[in-house]
């Protein structure tokens, strides 16, 4: 069942009316029973797949709790000293640590097989001649492996109780509005709001559905107008004859359609869930008006991010190999060099491996070093960048410096995305070269828009959405809550912009006959 | 006690007001460098070992927290 349709808008509703007219107790049983739809809406053989991880990381998670049991009990009943509580966590930690170990492994195997088995399964098909074979992809299957391991790592950690009820943990890991692009959940914090009792508000309901709104509206009238224009620019970029900044505009586009078409997936997915009484934490902060590179991925798919720090970034940087490098690279380098050796590495390994996640590419090995380096730089030159802007008295609370650290990071994101949005590395390369060819800045005051896919209405479509999106974020950039102040207004002009709301994107979401909607970019994920 | 961890969060970021500051992680003032650095930093200084399950934003928004993680640890 795909998001973009009316099947998902009546499957919405309808579960909206159970699970407020239903008895509060059975509303957990409800949501799961959605789950099972929804998933079982996109085949049988995905859902397998997901059971497998169910039960696998349940158990484990069980038998990890037994641990901590069992080590609380021993700690409580014999009274140890300091060291010798030490010694017998380590012995615990050591048992457990296999159990941790298999559940990664299993789950991992299963996310890279399905992921990377039919690369390589058709690269060696295309080398011997053997019959091609095709792998399913189970739905969201990267979103529900992130946290089925990031909630058996958080039990080994003691940082939260396993679940003993094998439905409610399934409701958890299968929960349908976020199983497709996240937010990654965390168990500790979606637990309670998942299986307590939820009273009927209308503001919750509402502010959801307005939410869910400007989610489509998003979606459909700007990132579908978006990717027209990228596709028509990147697509065919050498058979056009296309060069110069058009090149850089379309790389762009191309990310800003990643923008609003992920965000806007978000927007559908947080406010169905504050719908049901659920708050999901928020995946995107208006990245593109950071003022650094670093800031610009702290605010950008930020549940994959906190997972990636939690999981990935600070056992590596905390791990002993590193603590060694750390002391040695401070004897050789000095101490304010040395100290940020080691984490700069492993944010070279951490965005390494995010870029494998992407695709079994070069180009998204090399996006990942592109990300590493500019974060890391950060870090590693502040003191120069520090005595640069005192050496020019640079004001940075100025909001001619906040502008231009604003642009500063936008340039360098796009220019990374060549890395992403390009066939592959050597593409990419060659859409580097075009760029640099010519200068033809005149490009930007001509027809070329309107001879990139869409009419001249639609191109001026899609600026003036692009135009209100960017004054929406402006003010909550300032703090202002936009629901709250449409919600403050008189009922005509609440209701002319509800209406609009949804008009528009019924209109506009639609250009052409027989037009459909293409899947959000992270559901391939 | 306090003074050398304070001198050592210095040395990590000179700009942050550490002896009022109650949300260092929380508030966004630390980010996950600073915390790899500070850590590094601590754990050397007063031969501890604080492993990535002490990694939590209570142990790290306030100095107060910071000392009593080392305390605890020592």
């Amino acid at each position: 069942m795909a998001v973009i349709s009316y099947s998902f808008i009546a499957f919405t509703a309808f579960l909206l009316l159970v699970y407020y007219t239903i008895g509060k107790k059975f509303q957990w049983i409800v949501l799961l029973a959605a789950n099972i739809i929804f998933y079982l809406s996109g085949g049988l053989e995905g859902a397998l797949f997901l059971l497998l991880t169910i039960l696998l990381t349940y158990a484990i998670g069980r038998k990890l709790e037994s641990y901590n049991r069992e080590l609380n009990i021993e700690v409580s009943e014999k009274q140890l000293g300091a060291k010798a509580k030490k010694e017998l966590k380590r012995m615990y930690d050591s048992k457990k640590k296999k159990w941790l170990l298999l559940a990664i492994v299993i789950n991992l195997a299963i996310l890279c097989f399905v992921k990377y088995a039919s690369f390589i399964i058709s690269n060696i098909g295309i080398n011997n001649g053997l019959p091609s074979m095709k792998i399913i992809v189970p739905l969201g299957i990267s979103f529900y492996t992130f946290q089925a391991i990031g909630y058996v790592i958080d039990v080994y950690r003691g940082k939260v109780q396993a679940e003993g009820n094998l439905f409610k943990y399934a409701l958890f890991v299968s929960f349908f509005p976020s199983i497709t692009q996240g937010p990654i959940l965390r168990f500790e914090a979606v637990k309670d709001q998942l299986f307590s009792r939820h009273v009927f508000h209308y503001t919750a309901l509402t502010f959801g559905i307005q939410r869910m709104i400007w989610g489509f509206f998003k979606k459909l009238v700007i990132a579908e107008r978006l990717s027209v224009v990228y596709k028509s620019i990147l697509g065919n970029y050498a058979d056009e004859g296309y060069y110069g900044v058009i090149i850089f505009i379309g790389v762009f586009l191309a990310g800003l359609h990643t923008y609003v078409d992920f965000s806007g997936g978000m927007d559908i997915v947080i406010g169905l869930s504050e719908s049901l009484g659920i708050v999901l934490p928020e995946n995107f902060e208006r990245p593109y008006m950071s003022r650094t590179y670093a800031e610009f991925w702290r605010r950008w798919h930020i549940s994959l991010g906190a997972w990636f720090k939690n999981y990935v970034f600070y056992p590596i940087s905390l791990s002993k190999p590193f603590h060694k490098l750390t002391k040695r690279a401070k004897v050789r380098l000095g101490d304010t060099v040395g100290k940020v050796i080691s984490p700069s590495l492993a944010s070279f390994l951490t965005f390494f491996i995010i870029g494998i996640w992407h695709g079994a590419n070069w180009k998204y090995v090399a996006y990942g070093v592109w990300q590493a380096f500019f974060v890391a730089q950060g870090t590693l030159l502040e003191g120069a960048y520090e005595y640069m802007r005192q050496r020019f008295h640079v004001k940075e609370k100025r909001f001619s410096f906040r502008m231009f650290q604003i642009i500063r990071t936008v340039l360098l994101v796009t220019l990374g995305r060549y890395f992403s949005f390009a066939a592959d590395l050597g593409d990419a390369w060659r859409l580097f070269g075009a760029t640099i060819k010519k200068c033809n800045l005149y490009v930007l005051f001509d027809d070329t828009f309107y001879r990139l896919g869409l009419d001249e209405k639609n191109v001026r479509l899609m600026f003036f959405s692009i135009a209100l999106l960017w004054l929406v974020s402006v003010l909550q950039e300032k703090g202002v809550k936009i629901r709250a102040l449409i919600a403050r207004q008189p009922l005509f002009i609440r209701w002319t912009i509800y209406l609009a709301a949804i008009f528009s994107a019924l209109i506009f979401g639609r250009y052409g006959p027989g037009y459909d909607a293409a899947s959000f970019v992270y559901q391939a994920f | 006690m306090r003074e050398k961890v304070v001198s050592i969060l210095k040395s990590v970021r000179s700009d942050v007001d550490f002896e009022n500051e109650k949300l260092l992680i929380d508030g966004g003032i630390l980010d996950s460098f600073d915390i790899i650095e500070i850590v590094s930093e601590l754990n050397e200084s007063f031969d501890i070992d604080i492993t990535v399950d002490e990694l939590e934003p209570e142990n790290f928004n306030t100095l107060d927290a910071i000392i009593a993680l080392v305390e605890s640890l020592q």
